[in-house]
Parts: C-alpha cells; sequence; structure tokens
C-alpha cells in the first residue's frame, strides 16, 4: 500500500507536526497541559502572586484566624490566622519540585541501571531485576516512610526517599525496551562499523527509548506529587513553616467539618495537579505510541 | 584471494527456556568452505533458513563461529586483538536488506554518515568540517544531495534510504562489501537504478562484493561467481553463468526450474 | 455479461495531508476461467483495488466519489455490510500477502475451515449436502475442510486439520490460507501479493495450485503482485497499474511481449534477464506524483521520456481492442501513423 497515502504509524519516524496535530485533537491532552502549565507558572511566579508573604515565614495573625473565604483571604485563613492562598500558592513550589525532583532521580537510576540490565543480559541482568523484584515486595510508601524517618525531615531527604521506592519502575522499562531495541539492524550496523558499547547505549538506544520513558514520567509526577503530600500529611518530610499541600491538609484536620476551607483548597489542588499531570501523560502517549491508545 | 572460509560451522545454544528445559542446539552453518578473490562479485543464493545471514554475521564478526576459519587477506580473523578488530571494521562493510529499519529514525543523514569517521577518528585524522565535506561528498556520490543532509530517514523514500545505507558503508572506504539482500525490499524500477550504483561503485572504489540474495536473477545480472546454500551447506558453488546454464545438483535445478520467468512462452503451465 | 467489472473507480483517502486521490478512473472486467494480474509499484493503488472489490476498504478516510463495481450485475458500492458479509467467504474469497497474521493462532485451522464452511451453507445449502442435523452439518463440513486441505497439497489432511497455524510451515500456512479461501467455492478469488513472503520454490507450488484450480472450476482471479515474473508465469491478462491509473491492459502474453506504455517498458526493463550486461538495467528514475495534488494530465509525464506538452493537459483514456489497451496519447498517435 502506498506509504503516501495510508499513513503507517511509525511512532519514532514520525513528522512533530504530525504529533502535534494529534495531540491538539484530544481536549483532555490539552486541558492537561493547560493544568500543568498553570501549576508551572504558579511555581515560577508565586512570590509576585503571593498576598501576605509575612505568613510564609511563619508569622502568625491571631486576630483573623479560621476565617472563610473573602475578599481578602481569597481560600481563608487557618488557625493561626495566616492566608491560605498565599500557603497553598507558595506550596506548589515545593510539591511541584519534590514531584519532579523525585521523579528524574528515580528515572536516572532505574534507566541506567536497566538499560545496562537490558543491553548486557546474563548475570548483570539477573541481579539487577533482582534487586527489582526484591524493592517490588515492599509497598512504596512503607518505603519512603521508613527511609525518611531514618533520613530525618527535610525536603531533599524526603525526595531521596520517595525515589528510591520509585526507579524500579524505570528500570524494568528500560530494560525491556533495552532488549527490543538492541535487536534492530541500525544497531547491528553501528556494531559493524565498530561503534563501543557505550556509543550504541547512548546515540542509538537511548534516544529510541526515550518516548514512552517520557510518558511514564509525565504521569508520574502526579503520582509522586501525591506521595509528597502523603508524607507530608501524616507528618514525615516537610516542616512547618515551610508551606506544602500535604501537611496543611494534615493540619486542616483539626478544624474538619467547621472550617471546611482549610481542607478543600489544598485538596483540589492536590487533585488538580495529579488530574493535570496524568491528562498530559495519556496524551503524550497518544502522541508517541499511537497503537496503545484504548 | 581477499577472503578465505575454511571448514566454517555455527551452531547456535538453544539456551534455557524456563528453569530446566533446554531448547536444543541449531546448526546454522556447517563446514562451509568458500574463498573469495580480491574485486570480484561472489553471491550467496538460498533461501530463508538456509544461513545466509549467519555466514555474513560471522564474517562481520557480530557471531563467533564455532569451528573452522576465516580469513581476511591471510589474517585469521578469530585472532584479532581488540585493536585490530577495530581496524578491520572500516575494512569489512555492510548493507542490510531493509532500508527501514537500517538507519537509526533519531539520526540526522549528516549524522549518520559522519559518525562512521567520528569512531575512527584515530585513524582518519578529519575535524569535524572535513568529516562533514567528505559526508556529504558521498552523499552526492549515492545519487542524494546537501539538501538531503539535515533531513531525517523517514523523510526518505525506500530506495534513496538504501543509498544513504551504500553512503554510511562506504564512508570509511572499505575493501570488502557484504550486501545483505540489498534490493529485496526496493520496487523493481528502484531495483535496477539501485544496482547499477554498486556497478559503477565497485569500479570505482575498487570494492569486492560478497552479494547475499535470494532473488536468482539479481545474482546472475551482479555476480561473477556464486555458491549456493541450503540449510546451512554449500550444495553447489562455481561459475556464476555456468551454474544457471549447466546446474550439477538436484537442488540447483529445482531453485533454477522455481524461479520465475518474465517471459510468458517460459511459464510451465502453457 | 462478465463477473466483476469496474467501471470508473474513483477512491479518495482522507490523510493527514489532505484528500489523495488514491484511485482515478480504474476500468477493468474479470470474466470465468480468467486470471488477472494486477501489477504495479508500491502506492500504485492495486491493494486498494482489490481490497474495493471486497469491500473491506475503511470508508472514511476512504470515499468512492464515482464509479462501480458490479458482480455478477450487482454494484457492490451499494451494497450493505450485511449483504457484504454474505458474499465474502461465499463468492468472493480472499487471500493476503502475511499467511502468519491471517490465521487465528488460537484455533485449530480445522475449526476455521469449518467456520468459514457452514458461514458459506447459510447461504448456499447445497454446499453441504443436505444433513439432516446440526451434527451431521458439521460432520460435512469437517469433511469438507479435510477434502479442501488434501486438495491444496497439504500432507495427512485428516489429521493435520487438528493442529494449530503455528505448527505449519509458512509455505503450508499459506495453502491453509488458500483452502480457506476456497472452501465456499467462490466465483471469485482476491490474491494480495500471495507469494511475496514465500520462498521461490514453495511460490511455484502455490502458482501451480491456483492455477489447477482455476483450470478445473473456472474460477476468475484478481491477482496482486509487483512480481513481473509471476504475472509472466501464471497470468492470462494483465492490468498495469501507476499511480492509481491503469495505463496497460489485456492478454498477458500481449502486453509482456509488445508492451507499448513507457512505463510498462520501463518497468520491463528494470527485471534482469539471462544475459543482461551489467550497468545497463535502465530503471526509472524520478518519484511517483503526489497524489493530495496530482499532476493535471498523465500521471506518469513527469517520468516519461517521450512526454510532449499535450500530456499535461488531459488524461489519457485507456483504448485499444480487448485484448490490449494502452492509455498514452503519444504511442496510440504514433500506432496509427504506422498503420
Amino acid at each position: 500500500m502506498s506509504a503516501s497515502v495510508a499513513p503507517a504509524i511509525a511512532p519514532s519516524g514520525e513528522s512533530w507536526r504530525r504529533r502535534f496535530y494529534r495531540f491538539r485533537q484530544s481536549w483532555p491532552s490539552l486541558l492537561g497541559l493547560a493544568i500543568v502549565l498553570l501549576m508551572v507558572l504558579v511555581m515560577i511566579f508565586g512570590p509576585y502572586l503571593v498576598r501576605f508573604p509575612e505568613h510564609l515565614v511563619g508569622q502568625v495573625d491571631t486576630e483573623s484566624r479560621l476565617m472563610a473565604p473573602n475578599a481578602t483571604y481569597w481560600f481563608g485563613t487557618n488557625e493561626v490566622g495566616q492566608d491560605l492562598y498565599s500557603l497553598v500558592v507558595m506550596g506548589t513550589r515545593v510539591s511541584l519540585l519534590a514531584g519532579l525532583a523525585v521523579v528524574v532521580l528515580g528515572a536516572s537510576v532505574g534507566i541506567t541501571l536497566g538499560a545496562i540490565a537490558g543491553y548486557f543480559g546474563g548475570w548483570t541482568d539477573e541481579v539487577v531485576m533482582r534487586l527489582v523484584d526484591l524493592k517490588l515486595t515492599i509497598p512504596g510508601l512503607i518505603l519512603a516512610m521508613a527511609v525518611a524517618t531514618a533520613l530525618g525531615p527535610g525536603l531533599l531527604n524526603m525526595v531521596i526517599a520517595i525515589a528510591i521506592s520509585w526507579w524500579p519502575g524505570y528500570a524494568r522499562l528500560a530494560r525491556g525496551e533495552v532488549m527490543a531495541k538492541k535487536e534492530e539492524t541500525f544497531v547491528t550496523a553501528a556494531r559493524a562499523l565498530g561503534a563501543g558499547t557505550f556509543r550504541i547505549l547512548h546515540r542509538h538506544i537511548l534516544p529510541n527509548i526515550l518516548s514512552p520513558i517520557i510518558v511514564k514520567m509525565s504521569l508520574d509526577i502526579g503520582f509522586a506529587i501525591l506521595m509528597v503530600a502523603s508524607l507530608g500529611f501524616i507528618g514525615i518530610g516537610v516542616r512547618p513553616p515551610t508551606p506544602e499541600w500535604g501537611s496543611l491538609l494534615a493540619i486542616a484536620r483539626n478544624n474538619m467539618p467547621d472550617a471546611w476551607w482549610t481542607a478543600i483548597f489544598p485538596g483540589i489542588t492536590i487533585i488538580l495537579a495529579v488530574f493535570g499531570f496524568n491528562l498530559l501523560g495519556d496524551g503524550l502517549r497518544d502522541v508517541f505510541d499511537p497503537k496503545a491508545r484504548r | 584471494m581477499i577472503l578465505e572460509i575454511e571448514a566454517v560451522t555455527k551452531s547456535f545454544d538453544g539456551g534455557r527456556r524456563g528453569l530446566w528445559r533446554r531448547v536444543p542446539k541449531v546448526v546454522a552453518l556447517s563446514d562451509v568452505t568458500l574463498s573469495i578473490r580480491r574485486g570480484e562479485s561472489f553471491g550467496i543464493v538460498g533461501e530463508s533458513g538456509s544461513g545466509k545471514s549467519t555466514l555474513a554475521r560471522c564474517i562481520l564478526r557480530l557471531e563467533e563461529i564455532s569451528s573452522g576459519r576465516i580469513l581476511f587477506e591471510g589474517t585469521d580473523l578469530a585472532k584479532l586483538t581488540p585493536r585490530q578488530l577495530q581496524r578491520l571494521r572500516a575494512r569489512i562493510q555492510i548493507v542490510f536488506q531493509d532500508p527501514y529499519t537500517s538507519l537509526n529514525p533519531r539520526m540526522s543523514v549528516h549524522d549518520i554518515l559522519v559518525e562512521p569517521m567520528e569512531i575512527h577518528r584515530d585513524r582518519l585524522g578529519l575535524g569535524a568540517r572535513g568529516r562533514t565535506d567528505r559526508a556529504v561528498e558521498m552523499l552526492e556520490r549515492v545519487g542524494l544531495g546537501v539538501q538531503h543532509l539535515y533531513r531525517f530517514p523517514h523523510e526518505f523514500s525506500g530506495g534513496q534510504r538504501q543509498r544513504i545505507g551504500i553512503a554510511r558503508a562506504l564512508m570509511l572506504r572499505p575493501d570488502f562489501l557484504i550486501l545483505d539482500e540489498p534490493t529485496s525490499a526496493l520496487d523493481v524500477s528502484v531495483q535496477a537504478q539501485v544496482l547499477n550504483l554498486l556497478h559503477e561503485l565497485q569500479a570505482e572504489f575498487g570494492l569486492t562484493y560478497l552479494f547475499i540474495s535470494h532473488d536468482l536473477a539479481v545474482i546472475r545480472y551482479i555476480c561473477d561467481r556464486l555458491a549456493l546454500m541450503h540449510r546451512g551447506r554449500i550444495v553447489e558453488r562455481g561459475d556464476a553463468e555456468a551454474i544457471f546454464q549447466r546446474p550439477e545438483t538436484e537442488y540447483a535445478r529445482t531453485l533454477l526450474a522455481a524461479m520465475p520467468d518474465p517471459d510468458p512462452d517460459r511459464s510451465p503451465f502453457l | 455479461m462478465a463477473l466483476l467489472e469496474i467501471r470508473d473507480l474513483h477512491l479518495t483517502m482522507q490523510s493527514f495531508q489532505g484528500t489523495a486521490h488514491v484511485l482515478n478512473g480504474i476500468d477493468l472486467t474479470v470474466g470465468h476461467g480468467e486470471i488477472w494480474g494486477l501489477v504495479g509499484e508500491t502506492g500504485c493503488g492495486k491493494s486498494l483495488t482489490g481490497l474495493s472489490v471486497s469491500r473491506l476498504v475503511a470508508t472514511p478516510p476512504a470515499r468512492y466519489p464515482r464509479g462501480e463495481i458490479r458482480f455478477a450485475g450487482r454494484n457492490l458500492l451499494d451494497a450493505t455490510e450485511e449483504e457484504m458479509r454474505s458474499l465474502r467467504g461465499r463468492r468472493i474469497g480472499m487471500i493476503f500477502q502475511d499467511p502468519a497474521t491471517n490465521l487465528n493462532p488460537a484455533f485449530r485451522v480445522g475449526e476455521q475451515l469449518v467456520d468459514v464452511a457452514l458461514h458459506a451453507a447459510r447461504h448456499e445449502p447445497s454446499l453441504l449436502g443436505a444433513p439432516s442435523s446440526r451434527r451431521a452439518l458439521r460432520a460435512a463440513a469437517h469433511d469438507l475442510a479435510v477434502e479442501m486441505l488434501d486438495r491444496m497439497g497439504i500432507p495427512d489432511a485428516a489429521a493435520r486439520v487438528h493442529d494449530y497455524p503455528h505448527q505449519f510451515s509458512g509455505g503450508m500456512r499459506q495453502r491453509v490460507l488458500i483452502a480457506l479461501a476456497l472452501i465456499g467455492q467462490p466465483d471469485l478469488l482476491i490474491a494480495d501479493e500471495p507469494t511475496t513472503a514465500l520462498d521461490v520454490s514453495v511460490q511455484a507450488q502455490i502458482l501451480r495450485l491456483i492455477h489447477g484450480i482455476v483450470r478445473d472450476r473456472g474460477l476468475a482471479v484478481l491477482f496482486i503482485t509487483h512480481n513481473l515474473g509471476v504475472v509472466a508465469q501464471l497470468c492470462s491478462h494483465v492490468a498495469v497499474m501507476y499511480a492509481g491509473n491503469i495505463v496497460e491492459a489485456g492478454r498477458a502474453r500481449s502486453v509482456l511481449k509488445h508492451p507499448m506504455h513507457p512505463y510498462t517498458r520501463a518497468l520491463l526493463s528494470s527485471v534482469p534477464a539471462a544475459g543482461t550486461r551489467r550497468g545497463s538495467l535502465r530503471g526509472l528514475a524520478g518519484a511517483v506524483p503526489d497524489l493530495v495534488h496530482p499532476p493535471a494530465g498523465c500521471r506518469f509525464a513527469s517520468r516519461c521520456a517521450q512526454a510532449e506538452p499535450g500530456c499535461t493537459h488531459t488524461i489519457p483514456p485507456l483504448e485499444g481492442t480487448s485484448d490490449h489497451r494502452i492509455a498514452c496519447f503519444v504511442t496510440m498517435r504514433e500506432n496509427r501513423v504506422l498503420a
């Protein structure tokens, strides 16, 4: 059949125009992109959007405690009179950066190990994959809690703790993709030209397995944000006064059900973030891997 | 003799499937002996599973042979140090069958053609500029142009891709070129052009061809001598025209009879 | 009336780049006992012509703005899906290129054959005789399945009906597919590159098989291939396609021995034959025209050595005798001068 007519689906060989066309055609992907862009903008311009910067460094205002949303305090105030809107806006920074850091860290470790396992096979593969299996027997949140407790509080420690439970997924994904790609003819061609292992992995295999990894990363950022919030909620992780969505939610427990706004606004924000990254990830999957749709 | 293959046998260990079950050993080549003269076109004909592609991989040392010897200009390939092997890679090159999978979809034509020179930078001593110039020169030689330099494989037709594959194989000026079914994925009008290009390049670069194909007409057109393979063995070998006119073995006769002739008068059904 | 008459068939395909004019007025008549070779290079529309006859082209993205496909008098472009289902497998059999993907790996080949036979028998009860019960009907279908495999030259057919597709070699699987296409005793067989994936020795066997069935049963065949050698061996007639048009058609012997259209000539001179001097193969420079913005006039003009300014104005009609027709202004004029 005609190559020019019936568009043969070649995920890696397609033009970007056509990919974007497919992305644009689905409104959920665009909505996801919009939410994520909004979050990023809030993250970048957070300091300019904040209405009560002094509340972010721990200052309290007992006069105006637990006020319902109004013209001054858009999201209402908490039990020490801090502006919830300011806290949620600045929490975006922590949550998004932490989520991103977890995924990037987890992916780097996972892809490196998975690629090595998939390319060399044999006992290297055995060792890495048994390590992955071992990790997968422990629930992620439990492990993260344990590590976070051991390392002590702090944003960086929390990121490390979550990333430790995050790499195996990437290792598995990368291993499978590498194993498939290393049999491709262009890899054989590179070997016949005398290309070394590093060049083959770095120039020929990795660029060709990036699509599914990017998809997974965009889907995972949402879950990582959720995990950060969960750790914040149970009190391990970021400590006040650093604003963080999960810990805002935890504090709100004490004021429920009367001061509903203290829980609703951080809660909605978390949902929105997870939802946005998931929609974006699904959209990217359609773009990179059209065969996996539905 | 540029290449001598002496009693080469290659078997694949089945490996393990599941915990205990071993897959039986597969013998891909058994007792293959051939010698190829400098500057000739040597054809290897066989149907699928005859071992012809495995032989190519063994010559390229992408696969280790189980027994026997392969000598390139008198040197045993199995005895090369890694350094010598690297040098050899510049001298024996290959063009693959499928132009759609043999080029890295993420690399531009420029990167594809320059890569061999980057790998062998030490001995070539070319700067980035020099490498690009040489890539353009070769691109033009195979019938494409400088305007194609920064395009990606998916922007080309099958025939054009195959030309890029040929250019890549010739970048290091090899002496010996393995052509593994280089035209079987192409339309006949494109095939004719690629065959003609290969013919011109052979004279121009002083190449020796090992031409692997299942298409007897193509082999007859391009090759001086040939070997007929069947189930990992060579069943007949010799001067190409002689084999086509007076096949000695039963298998050769069957294969020749099965070859569809574009002359309707020779239809077996008339 | 011929069994299959395709008249002025146009097919457009909605694609990312725009509307592609994929078939551009196909005229083809296939009678009982005729084997028509449909040849041409990648993208010429030969497969879509075959798929259109069995109405297996998805609409949209495809559309049939003009033309008709008459099968035994009925215009298939007006047929309902229901009607087509009763024709496929029963009166129109189909074989495709890749035998591996066209058999269901989860079912024994016997079951697949029996299913098609039962389906065909619903529309043509005489196929399985007049069995008294459902059980007898199934038994009759099973017997027919064995008989078909046997006729296809599969050794020990009675035992092999119980095998799964993966237990057959490529050539044997293609035979199973042919049996599947022929078990309903169709009048028309559409074979799309049925031997391309096979070794030449297996190909020869398959061709012999198809030829034998045509001779015995008067089956009409539309044989889609890019291999001119196969056409020369098997086909009684041939239609050469280029970029959505038939450019030359007629008796295979006449067309292949005395090709007149410049494209057919170029195609034939691209195949190396005994005694072709190395480097003298002609080939064809240039590329197939863009079907989204097809050139006015003859679509081959841009690659044609004998094209004249007039060629790019109007599309040349397919003219000549029923034995040999071509679509080329220049050739037609010169032939008239000579005659």
